[in-house]
């Protein structure tokens, strides 16, 4: 009778393990939570331990619709941090250095630079930023300090209408870059088949997928000079809500 | 307290909001003679008038504790901010006796919960 018991817990943790994403996968945005805007750390449906990850975040920016910053933080509430403002926000971007990873041989991951972990088969630094836009922006977003990735909107205007394209230009280091990915629904199609990619101007066209929260996720690799890594992996979202019908 | 109602308007339109934050969780129609903002599921009514402004709270068409928040106004106008706290005064109603509101002021009305959970509701004056 134990051993079926065992058995079955066996094969569940593996399923589990085979399922979980790799921990580079995973990203950060903002959405909303008990009607606060919270943020997630996590990748399709995983909504992770987004607080004990606070520290991570190096920086929060708010801003009024005129672009205007306006004082913002995370505040902890229980199990999720949330966005804490003097003012009405427009908009709120963050900034997370997760830090040096290397993966090892045996297929494990380790918080460490290849010059601790020297028969890593891969070293990288993870960089997470996230914008989330509250409200149609009247003016054309602008490059938030200190995001060295971020998906701008071509047009002012975001469509309103699931299913519509919406052309967006991904910026590295504050230049349009060619060849980021660019998924289009990053919690709801995680293993996106063939996501876009940048054309040399930056731009990329994704279709909405949903009237409610859509997570844009661009994903760049990019070299560097830090011996401790092989390459620098900037993940940095775009969400936004497109309004459902009046009830 | 006898309002004004003409004074004031809301520019809807300027706060454009995307989210369903003001896709009705309940009736929009003034109580009161205010102007209704609607944020998530809370609905305040500003209300203005010679002696002062008055904020009404609402979800879902029924009234909620204002002495369960603590609240202030932000009134911008001509550049200038002034900020005044929002008392409890009985019922749903927030009051800010002798604040007078300014014509074509932004105000912001920001509530917040004792788990110090913050909403805010966006008026623009005429």
């Amino acid at each position: 009778m134990k051993l079926p018991r065992l058995l079955t817990l066996a094969i569940g943790t593996s399923a589990i393990l085979a399922t979980a994403a790799p921990l580079n996968a995973h990203g950060i945005w903002f959405a909303q939570r008990a009607k606060q805007l919270a943020l997630v750390y996590g990748v399709g449906a995983d909504d992770l331990d987004a607080v004990k990850r606070l520290p991570l975040v190096k920086a929060v920016t708010g801003y009024d619709a005129d672009w205007t910053p306006v004082t913002t933080t995370l505040r902890t509430a229980g199990a999720i941090p949330v966005v804490d403002s003097e003012e009405p926000i427009a908009a709120v971007g963050a900034v997370m250095d997760y830090g040096y990873w290397s993966k090892t041989p045996d297929g494990e991951w380790h918080n460490k630079g290849r010059d601790e972990v020297p028969n890593a088969t891969l070293a990288e630094h993870n960089f997470k930023y996230a914008v989330h836009l509250t409200q149609v922006p009247t003016k054309p977003v602008p490059l938030f300090e200190g995001h060295l990735l971020q998906v701008v909107p071509v047009d002012t205007a975001i469509p309103q209408k699931f299913g519509e394209p919406m052309k967006v230009r991904v910026y590295y280091k504050g230049k349009p870059v060619a060849g980021a990915t660019v998924m289009q629904d990053y919690v709801n199609d995680p293993d996106e088949v063939g996501p876009a990619k940048t054309a040399a101007d930056g731009t990329a066209t994704v279709k909405l997928r949903n009237q409610g929260i859509n997570v844009l996720m661009a994903i760049y690799v990019g070299k560097t000079t830090d011996k401790k890594v092989d390459h620098e992996e900037y993940r940095a979202s775009l969400s936004f809500v497109l309004p459902h019908l009046p009830e | 307290m006898n309002f004004n109602k003409f004074t004031i308007g809301l520019a809807a339109a300027a706060l454009a909001i995307m989210p369903g934050a003001s896709l009705a969780h309940g009736s929009m129609k003034p109580q009161h003679g205010g102007l209704v903002q609607m944020t998530g599921e809370t609905m305040f009514e500003l209300v203005t008038g010679p002696k002062g402004v008055d904020v009404y709270l609402s979800e879902e068409d029924e009234p909620i504790p204002a002495a369960a928040y603590t609240a202030k106004l932000t009134q911008t106008a001509a550049g200038k901010k002034t900020e005044v706290a929002l008392k409890a005064a009985g019922g749903n109603k927030l009051s800010a006796p002798g604040f007078k509101a300014a014509k074509g002021a932004k105000i912001v009305v920001a509530l917040i919960d004792k788990s110090g959970a913050k909403t805010f509701a966006t008026f623009q004056t005429k």
